[in-house]
């Protein structure tokens, strides 16, 4: 079990200190994926670095297992940390062949194993991740796929216990990444090694991970299963930073929100009264466009903005008393610009949750897959 | 810098003990002087040397003799004491003597013998730089080719004439004293070295502070090349790059004219200046034996038959030079220690005149 | 307790930290002597009436006599003209031919790439002795039948004269600079110009030339600067034609009796003043681009000019100037090493064609000396400058420890000191400790990889950021300590590079000298000084024997050496 306790790490810049992990603590069970989400700059990376030893934190304590890998006054270096570790660029050794990247942890261990077991465990190594066969071929005529695949077979091979990825992904066109990302979920699950995974694209993390932590500004926002933080975000930031929302404030009344020029009915959370300032999450997915009156509960008129055709759904905006709303319809739907349209609120998809103040950057904003 | 000139009646009168005002070389003119208290003669002193240097191995000979001169003289001494070897750093006076004066005050000490023209080497020893050692072949030198108390000896004169190429030589136009430097067809075919304030400082005791004065300015309006190094002077004057020097030495001239074939003639000027050369041994000598050896040597009638090889004139009276046409000069002015006494003001119009910084 | 002892088996010692601030500061103390100690000492001497700056008094009278003596404007105004007019002509040179090969469809451009660059090779001494053969007043190639026709000849011994042998040496080095700039801009600038319906020349004015205007003024900066600190043409030819720049007056202040150590010192600070004001404004010029800008990141498809018939007008151009920077003056050298005395060649200097120059390098002690004095200096300063500015290059851009931005100042420090200004401080710096290396090769050491310390630091670092962190993190999650690391995964990587600065460092150690003159002695002479010494001695045809057996050995030894690794001149 890995366990994180109090982590702080601040980066010395021209304009002083700057804080870059903030008290962060998490425990990860044995044979875990746990994830780190966050926006750039939040801190997940420099936690994970420090995990593998690559920073050294001012304060806090890091264990794996029984064994104290950081704390205040000691400080295990990486080379003697029991981890394997991929890294965003993949830092595939261009200078030597597939083989010799996978032997080199290896190699270079105090117990290095004989010739012929280096030579099995890297041929197991690559085996995991497909690329049986290229032991001879230079790393760098592999492709980026390859790459990351032999990336992981070499944080293997030593069988760690802990396996530190830093956005393994990111790199990849978006085709591979998908496939990637099942084989990554299986091949944990299969060799049920304990797993620190970082990441900013929600949709990785909720698809790979046991737990998530949402990282922002250097600290931990929220911590739990996928689904929780999807269905319970505990505030405007994760809602946004976990799926795609739409925010719209208002104020709590019995039984829903004002907004919209009604009342919409919602769920409300626990610190909610009358009275208090809410802000609504939907998410599109959840708003339904009609073209006529469809008699459900939440039915608000509006007029057509935009209706993009997306394959499986149409892509809506739709705009209600001045406010503009995300939305889908049935991708068959008749519907053109401007014509009026009634959109549907599910009361159990939409919750209300206390107005910190916290606005996403724009309306109808999506989450941008490039940002770093 | 190096060459001196001396009438002989002014080097008789500065030097006294000479005999003989009308001395043809230092030969003519041997005074056994200071010295011989040694019963060994020069061979036994170098075999006892001999021994003592094949341990070292080798001597550190600091002379501003030219290199392919020394070449034919080194292979001479590494014949007769195998197992010594002469190595020669070669520059031009000055920068020798910057170059020991760095090494001293640096606290090394990385020569063992230092030759340079009397000026420099008479500065060298005032620096406390060297020490005193009278060889056994000292008595066969004129007085004007040794200091009495040991601390320089000369093993070669230069003699300090104005050489020509006879054919850049503008028609109608001799030179046969300094004063014809001045002629205007010359504008631009003189060189000078630019380091020959010895010159001058000679040219004032011969002509007379005035006019060495007037012709050192006339020749200046000439607007002569200034180069460093006699030999390269000598070397560009046989190819042409000037028509007249103001100073070369004789024996490079007599090279360039019996061995290379050049059309090359030099001043007989009245008297001639011959600018002594002076070895002394340094105070600290890496190689002591060694060291010794080679001045002992070098000094001898062996060595300085070498010397003579050259074409050099050796600075024993024993030794006769190789060119007839430099041993017959009719008048010589030999440089001695007491004409640097007016050195600095001799340099600074030296430098003035010629506008060297 | 646990944690410690787990530490203690992986072989850690003392916290990485104090590990770290162990390193570093012994590189600052290092850096500190080889940079900041000889500036003191060359300032304490300037102001010294004593020999050494332990019985220091100060006087001011060096200064005095710089700033007030009536040749010290003179000074300065030749220093500045030479140095001006050397980087002009320089710049016109090599902007020309980099122009003519990066930008135009001109034939061969393989061929004039190579021969741009094969100068640089040639070490200077050389090339001011082959271009006195081809332009003394009388007996020059160039002038006789200049001579013959005009009836004037050209003198070398001029201010004209210098700045012409200097900026044809350093044209290749503008080549180098301009080539890059070149390089390095995005074509797509000048066609975005052209779809807007520009014509070329407004092209050219208003977007070329402004793009390219900070790389030529520091361009011009630097050659300015190395025109500056040359020692070379200015003793070889300035002082026989009585032109003086801050080098060469460096020089004689001391080669008088008693040597002027003091004035010396003096003007050598004058001249580092110059430098250090140059360089600043080219840092100045430079800060917008970057700090490394020979080693420039991205390189384009260029858009190349077509000709046309005026092809054959480039070719013949650069084709002259291949003759003139290569074919000229190796000929000449190769001729006068044929000769007994130099002269004009004619039937009968043919006649008498002989190998003796060539038996003399062959049998000559010193010349034997210098040449393994050269080579093992040459063979140290690279090897150290490589490992220390690999060094440092590590701890500049791999950690953070504090003061690391010291290191890489103090390294870069001496790309300001001209060389024979380093020689003088480096004579104070050992008149004054007690460390008797004056005279040994330890001294040129010193100064060489003082001298070639900021060469060093400028590849490594370059080289260093092309190479992602990550390629070191990894070897240490995979369990490599530091020595691993560095022996089997960033050495193998940084060896292109690496290489590439050991080469320069050598070459140019191999010829080095403006400092040597001062330092070397009779033990420590080296091949630069060796030629210079002969040739005091007039001994010119041996010269150029040696000179012409140096440009085939070099010549040689880049080829051979940038087949095996790769890019180095280039590079350099």
């Amino acid at each position: 079990m890995l366990q994180v306790e109090g982590l702080r790490k601040t980066f010395a810049t021209d304009r002083g200190g700057v804080r870059a992990v903030e008290d962060v603590s998490f425990s990860v069970e044995d044979g875990r994926f746990y994830t780190l989400l966050g926006p750039s700059g939040c801190g997940k990376t420099t936690t994970l670095r420090c995990l593998a030893g690559l920073e050294r934190p001012e304060d806090g304590t890091i264990k794996l297992d029984d064994r104290m890998l950081s704390d205040p006054g000691n400080f295990v270096p990486t080379h003697a940390r029991d981890i394997g570790m991929v890294f965003q660029s993949y830092a595939i050794w261009p200078h030597m062949t597939v083989f010799e990247n996978v032997a080199f942890p290896l190699r270079v261990s105090e117990h290095a194993p004989s010739r012929d077991e280096t030579r099995r465990m890297v041929a197991e190594a690559l085996a995991l991740v497909g690329l049986e066969g290229l032991e001879a071929r230079p790393a760098p005529q592999l492709s980026g796929g390859q790459q990351q695949r032999l990336a992981l077979a070499r944080a293997l091979v030593r069988k760690p216990k802990l396996l530190l990825l830093d956005e393994p992904l990111s790199n990849l066109d978006a085709k591979l990444r998908q496939r990637m990302r099942i084989e990554l979920r299986e091949l944990q699950r299969r060799l049920r090694i304990t797993t620190v995974y970082v990441t900013h694209d929600q949709a990785e993390a909720l698809f790979l991970s046991h737990r998530v932590a949402v990282m922002q500004n250097g600290r931990i926002v929220q911590e739990g299963r996928p689904r929780d933080l999807y269905a319970s975000p505990a505030s405007g930031f994760v809602a946004d930073f976990v799926g795609d929302a739409t925010f719209l404030p208002g104020e709590v009344v019995e039984g829903g929100v004002r907004a919209l020029g009604g009342i919409v009915r919602c769920t409300l959370s626990e610190a909610l009264a009358p009275g208090a300032k809410a802000l609504l999450v939907m998410r599109p997915e959840r708003i339904v466009v009609h073209g006529a009156p469809a008699g459900a509960a939440n039915e608000f008129v509006g007029t057509l903005r935009v209706a993009a055709f997306l394959g499986d759904h149409l892509d809506c905006i739709v705009d209600v008393e001045g406010t503009e709303l995300r939305a889908r319809a049935h991708p068959t739907a008749e519907l053109r610009r401007e014509q009026r349209v009634w959109v549907e609120l599910p009361p159990e998809y939409c919750l209300a949750i206390p107005d910190d103040g916290w606005r996403p950057r724009a309306l109808t904003r999506t989450f941008d897959e490039d940002e770093g | 810098m190096r060459r001196y000139l001396a009438a002989v009646a002014v080097g008789a009168i500065l030097l006294g003990a000479c005999g003989g005002g009308a001395a043809p070389s230092p030969a003519a003119s041997v005074a056994p002087t200071a010295k011989p208290t040694q019963a060994e003669s020069a061979e036994q002193t170098m075999a006892r040397l001999y021994e003592l240097a094949k341990a070292e191995g080798t001597v550190a000979f600091y002379s501003s003799m030219n290199t392919d001169d020394f070449n034919k003289v080194k292979p001479l001494f590494e014949a007769k004491f195998p197992g010594v070897k002469a190595v020669h750093t070669r520059k031009s006076g000055e920068a020798l003597v910057q170059q020991l004066v760095t090494e001293k005050k640096a606290g090394q000490d990385l020569f063992d013998l230092v030759e340079a023209n009397l000026f420099e080497v008479v500065f060298v020893i005032e620096q406390g730089y060297t020490q005193k050692y009278v060889t056994a072949s000292a008595s066969d030198y004129a007085a004007e080719a040794k200091a009495p108390d040991g601390a320089w000896i000369a093993a070669r004169l230069n003699n300090d004439l104005p050489g020509i190429n006879t054919t850049k030589m503008p028609a109608g136009v001799t030179v046969k004293t300094w004063a014809d430097l001045c002629r205007p067809e010359l504008s631009g075919k003189i060189a000078v070295e630019q380091s020959d304030v010895v010159v001058y400082s000679a040219l004032r005791k011969i002509l007379g502070d005035a006019e060495a004065q007037r012709v050192l300015k006339c020749i200046a309006a000439n607007k002569p090349s200034l180069r460093s190094g006699h030999t390269d002077m000598a070397n560009l004057l046989a190819a042409g790059e000037f028509a007249v020097t103001l100073s070369s030495n004789g024996h490079r001239l007599a090279q360039l004219k019996y061995e290379e074939n050049k059309p090359i003639d030099w001043a007989r000027t009245d008297p001639i200046i011959t600018d002594v050369q002076g070895i002394a041994l340094s105070n600290k000598p890496k190689n002591p034996n060694a060291a010794k050896l080679f001045l002992e040597w070098i000094t001898s009638p062996d060595g300085q038959k070498a010397i003579a090889s050259t074409g050099r004139v050796p600075g024993s009276g024993k030794v006769p030079g190789k060119y007839p046409d430099l041993n017959n000069f009719a008048k010589i002015f030999y440089v001695t220690p007491a004409l640097r006494a007016d050195f600095d003001k001799d340099a600074e119009f030296w430098r003035s005149t010629f506008g060297i910084k | 307790m646990a944690t410690t002892t787990v530490a203690r088996r992986a072989g850690i010692r003392f916290p990485a930290w104090r590990a770290e601030v162990v390193v570093v500061g012994a590189a600052a103390v290092l850096l500190s002597y080889l940079t900041l100690v000889p500036l003191a000492m060359l300032l304490l001497g300037s102001v010294s009436g004593g020999a050494s700056v332990l019985d220091f008094q100060l006087t001011l009278r060096n200064f005095q006599r710089v700033l007030t003596d009536q040749a010290s404007l003179e000074l300065l105004a030749n220093s500045l003209l030479y140095g001006a007019g050397a980087a002009t002509l320089a710049f016109v040179i090599g902007t020309a031919v980099a122009w003519a090969v990066e930008r135009t469809d001109v034939p061969g451009r393989s061929l004039w790439y190579g021969i741009a660059l094969v100068p640089i090779i040639i070490p200077g001494i050389v090339h001011t002795i082959a271009w006195l053969f081809l332009l003394s007043p009388e007996i020059g190639w160039i002038n006789a039948p200049l001579k013959a026709v005009f009836g004037v000849p050209l003198s070398i011994y001029s201010l004209p004269g210098m700045i012409w042998v200097e900026g044809l040496h350093t044209a290749p080095f503008a080549f180098v600079l301009m080539s890059a700039a070149l390089r390095a801009m995005d074509p797509s600038l000048e066609e975005a110009a052209a779809a807007s319906r520009a014509n070329p020349w407004s092209t050219f004015r208003r977007i070329t030339l402004p793009l390219l205007l900070p790389a030529i003024a520091s361009v011009l900066l630097i050659l300015f600067v190395r025109a500056l600190e040359g020692f070379e043409v200015p003793a070889i030819i300035g002082l026989p034609g009585r032109i003086y720049v801050y080098t060469s007056r460096i020089y004689t202040s001391l080669n008088q009796y008693p040597p002027n150590f003091g004035l010396s010192a003096a003007y050598a600070s004058v001249l580092l003043a110059i430098s250090v004001v140059g360089l600043v404004l080219h840092n100045r010029a430079t800060r917008r681009t970057e700090r490394y800008t020979t080693v420039t990141g991205k390189a384009y498809r260029p858009r190349r000019v077509a000709l046309g018939r005026y092809r054959y007008i480039a070719v013949a151009a650069l084709g002259l100037y291949g003759a003139v920077a290569i074919v000229l003056p190796f000929l000449v050298l190769i001729y006068a090493s044929l000769v007994r005395v130099y002269s004009v060649p004619s039937l009968d200097s043919f006649s008498e064609l002989t190998l003796r120059n060539y038996a003399f390098i062959f049998t000559d002690e010193l010349t034997r000396r210098s040449f393994v004095n050269s080579v093992v200096l040459g063979v140290l300063a690279a090897s150290v400058v490589v490992a220390l500015t690999s060094v440092i290059a590590w701890v500049t851009l791999r950690t953070r420890i504090p003061g690391r931005g010291l290191l890489d100042f103090l390294a870069f420090v001496p790309i300001t000191i001209p060389g024979i200004v380093l020689g003088i401080s480096l004579l104070w710096v050992y008149f004054t400790i007690p460390i008797r290396i004056y005279g040994t090769i330890w001294i040129l050491l010193v100064a060489y990889v003082t001298r070639y310390l900021p060469y060093g630091i400028r590849a490594t670092t370059a080289g260093l950021a092309q190479l992602h962190k990550e390629l070191e993190e990894a070897a240490a999650t995979a369990g490599a300590r530091w020595w691993p690391t560095f022996q089997r995964v960033l050495l193998p990587l940084l060896r292109p590079t690496l290489v590439g600065a050991w080469v320069y460092v050598f070459i140019v150690s191999l010829r080095e000298l403006g400092s040597s003159i001062l330092l070397a002695s009779s033990d420590n002479v080296v091949l630069a000084v060796r030629i210079f010494d002969l040739r005091d001695s007039g001994n010119y045809t041996t010269i150029a024997a040696l000179s012409v057996i140096l440009i085939i050995m070099l010549v040689a030894l880049v080829a051979i050496l940038q087949r095996v690794g790769g890019r180095t001149v280039r590079e350099a």
